[in-house]
């Protein structure tokens, strides 16, 4: 089982278009995938449609695997179930407090469902609490997208300095640009500046207006509209993810 | 664990009628998409035993397509392009994992096309205010042909829900089935039983096993017409499926049911008053006498893939030869014996037979001084004769093991075995049950060693009938290879058989005859 993580500790980067497009593709290949929705706001589980059922809550998620196969639900597409959110997922940082060893809760909970999915994502909430370093510690691989602006690679270096100083793998990092505009040449500069670091993937996914209507597909853009620029973009990105963690 | 979840089979309130599925009937908000609807005219297939059933499978055919379903699942297990005719065997089938399962579910028996009919299948997507699916509803009806003109006899209701529907899909189910219940484990196999039932077919309904239950106190003279007339209903059974020559296994079940009547009459002594039971016993044995060239014949085609690999390709040409004879011969022997089971000298005999196993009344003390005892009784007393009987023979068998010694041997142990299996049901199964297995070992040994002494003399009088020309030089080379190995194996089944009789004439196996036979644990001590 490979566990990904999409995270920023900024909202609004393309977090969640990237988490359930890129499980979309991980499920195309008819290897079972779960998206795990951890952000309380439910973006990724209203893309597809689904509510988390009403006796759900965060303190189940807790509880471990049984209690959480119980929530999972199918999407409409083979190989893809998904972990629906629940607004009381905003209350888990103070539930993780109360846990043993935080850190490594979620890590110990996902490790029954190896059986069952080959990869695991995490759409993760923008924020850096006591969740995120659980995520951290139960992610084989954590995919940061950044907006190529300067307030992004702040923000981006601030995560690189938190797990330097928490002494984390800072190794199970990748960026990734999104929401890129060719025209603008603040973008075009910082692409230059950052895209050859290590860490960073070279693909870059084009800010899209398809992007945004995936709110009004209710559905990845790769499966409604594949051939869309930016759903090429997350093909390749997907490749070059894939790719790269074979190398790993 | 991805996609649909298990299966739910519902069992509507009236099994003929499909399911009105309209969405009115639904939750408010709720959607049905009609995703699939398709016709198709589909035969069930399945051995005069069902077999497959008993296997949790059913073999069906629509077009050029043959397919295996798994009876619980509900689910495809196989497919092949197979145009299927009324009757076909497992070895027809196109090499692949089809024909292996078929194979698996018997490797000599016919499937037999049981009922056709034409299918409508249509299936459903469930959609939620989200207008998310949650799952399919597929819904089958089978009508007899032509669809139009009739209403369907038997539909099929299942829900599939998505991963985390399950709920919301019985829902579902309650609105658009009211009253329908939701089956259990093995709810498809009780729906397809009362499908077939709609249609006219006893699922299970053949069986040659003795399946009687005798009661232990009722005079042995019932409980003996009881068998009998159980064995004459296999005989019965039997007659159509010999007519039509549609596998070996039907000449064979008549035969053994004959050979168990004959078994019944001479070994329950004074049951039945001898002036009766000797003309039965003949008039039963003189039929079966008609049937005996043609199974030894049966027995040998059955043979054939055997003996082809005993042999160099070299003789492969002489044993075609041999086995097209054989089979020229056994369809003259067919055809002769299906007309005598149409003429009026068989249907003299079944009257007069059916005469005999009618008649319940009580016969004369004099002339069946036995009649009257319980059957345990008489069972318990026949077993043990026989069972000692076998025992007694079995020691005195000489260290040379002679071919008449191995014969006699052999009718011992299926007598022994007969009355075992006419007696099944007065014992308890974990007594009877391992006496039968033991004694079938030994069985086993003298049934090789007989069917090899059987077939080589068969074979030499093949050869001394074969001339000289160079057709019969090469079918005599491979008659000679083929008595070469079998006298190997006959050998060898005589080597085996004091190793195999001192198996069964231990303390084990006569523990459990003594409890058989007394009621009683054996005495150790």
């Amino acid at each position: 089982m490979k566990t990904i993580a999409l995270y920023s500790i900024k909202g609004g980067v393309g977090k969640t278009a990237s988490a359930v497009n890129m499980a979309y593709l991980a499920s195309l290949q008819g290897e079972p995938t779960l998206l795990c929705d951890l952000d309380s706001q439910g973006a990724s589980s209203y893309y597809f449609r689904i509510s988390a059922s009403r006796k759900y809550n965060s303190e189940k998620f807790l509880q471990g695997k049984n209690r959480i196969y119980e929530h999972i639900k199918g999407t409409d597409f083979d190989n893809l179930d998904i972990l629906p959110s629940d607004f009381s997922y905003r209350n888990l940082d103070i539930e993780l407090s109360e846990a043993k060893k935080p850190q490594k809760k979620l890590r110990k909970n996902l490790e029954a469902l190896a059986e069952d999915y080959r990869h695991v994502f995490f759409d993760c909430p923008p924020n850096l609490t006591l969740l995120s370093e659980s995520v951290f510690a139960a992610s084989d691989l954590i995919l940061v997208p950044l907006i190529p602006t300067t307030l992004s690679i702040r923000t981006y270096a601030q995560l690189l300095d938190f797990f330097n100083e928490h002494d984390l793998d800072r190794t199970k990092i990748r960026a990734f640009f999104t929401m890129v505009e060719k025209r603008k040449s603040m973008h075009a500069e910082i692409i230059e500046e950052h895209q050859s670091t290590p860490g960073f993937l070279h693909q870059l996914i084009p800010n899209s207006a398809e992007v945004e209507k995936m709110g009004i597909y209710r559905a990845p853009l790769n499966a409604v509209r594949p051939g869309a620029s930016a759903a090429k973009a997350y093909r390749l990105l997907w490749d070059e993810i894939a790719s790269c963690s074979r190398e790993r | 664990m991805s996609g649909y979840q298990r299966t739910f089979f519902l069992k509507p309130v009236e099994a003929a009628a499909a399911p009105r599925m309209t969405e009115a009937l639904l939750q408010e908000g709720y959607r049905l998409r009609q995703s699939i609807s398709q016709r198709e005219t589909r035969s069930y297939y399945d051995t005069f035993e069902w077999q497959a059933f008993d296997k949790g499978l059913s073999v069906a055919s629509t077009g050029r397509v043959l397919s295996l379903y798994d009876l619980d699942s509900g689910c495809t297990l196989e497919r092949e392009r197979f145009i299927s005719p009324p009757s076909f065997f497992a070895a027809d089938l196109p090499l692949g994992p089809l024909r292996d399962r078929l194979f698996a579910v018997s490797p000599i028996r016919a499937f037999i096309r049981l009922i056709q009919m034409d299918v409508t299948l249509q299936t459903w997507k469930i959609l939620d205010r989200e207008e998310k699916t949650i799952g399919t509803v597929h819904v089958e009806s089978w009508s007899s042909a032509p669809l139009e003109q009739n209403p369907p006899f038997a539909s099929f209701m299942s829900l599939n829900p998505l991963r985390g529907y399950q709920e919301e899909m019985l829902e579902v189910a309650a609105l658009l089935a009211p009253g329908a219940a939701v089956g259990d484990e093995g709810s498809l196999r009780r729906l397809f039983i009362d499908a077939m039932a709609a249609g006219g077919l006893q699922v299970g309904g053949y069986s040659s096993k003795i399946d009687l239950a005798l009661d232990p106190e009722a005079p042995v003279h019932e409980s003996a017409l009881s068998l009998l007339r159980f064995t004459t209903s296999i005989m019965r059974l039997n007659e159509d499926g010999i007519r039509k020559s549609i596998d070996t296994e039907f000449l064979h079940d008549y035969r053994v049911a004959i050979r168990r009547a004959r078994s019944i009459l001479a070994q329950l002594k004074g049951v039945f008053p001898p002036e009766a039971a000797g003309p039965a016993s003949q008039a039963v044995k003189a039929v079966a006498a008609k049937t005996s060239p043609l199974r030894d014949l049966d027995v040998y085609l059955l043979e054939q893939d055997r003996f082809r690999s005993w042999l160099p390709l070299a003789l492969h040409p002489g044993l075609d030869t041999f086995f097209a004879a054989l089979g020229r011969r056994r369809k003259t022997l067919q055809r002769s014996f299906s007309t005598y089971l149409d003429s009026p000298e068989y249907e003299a005999f079944l009257n007069e037979w059916n005469a005999f196993i009618d008649d319940s009344l009580m016969p004369d003390a004099e002339l069946a001084p036995n009649a009257s005892l319980p059957t345990i009784t008489v069972a318990g007393r026949t077993i043990r004769k026989s069972w000692k009987k076998l025992i007694r023979h079995g020691r005195m068998v000489s260290s040379e093991t002679t071919d008449d010694e191995l014969h006699a041997m052999r009718i011992d142990c299926k007598k022994l075995r007969y009355l075992l299996e006419f007696f099944m049901s007065l014992y308890p199964a974990k007594t009877i049950m391992p006496a039968i297995r033991h004694l079938k070992e030994l069985q086993d040994n003298l049934g090789s060693f007989v069917d090899c002494s059987v077939q080589l003399r068969f074979l030499f009088d093949q050869l001394e009938s074969a001339g000289t020309r160079r057709n019969d030089m090469q079918l005599a080379a491979t008659l000679g290879g083929l008595m070469a190995v079998l006298h190997e194996r006959q050998e060898n089944a005589r080597k085996d058989f004091h190793k195999a009789f001192s198996r069964f004439d231990d303390d084990r196996t006569a523990e459990l005859f003594e409890q058989l036979t007394t009621g009683k644990t054996g005495d150790r001590q």
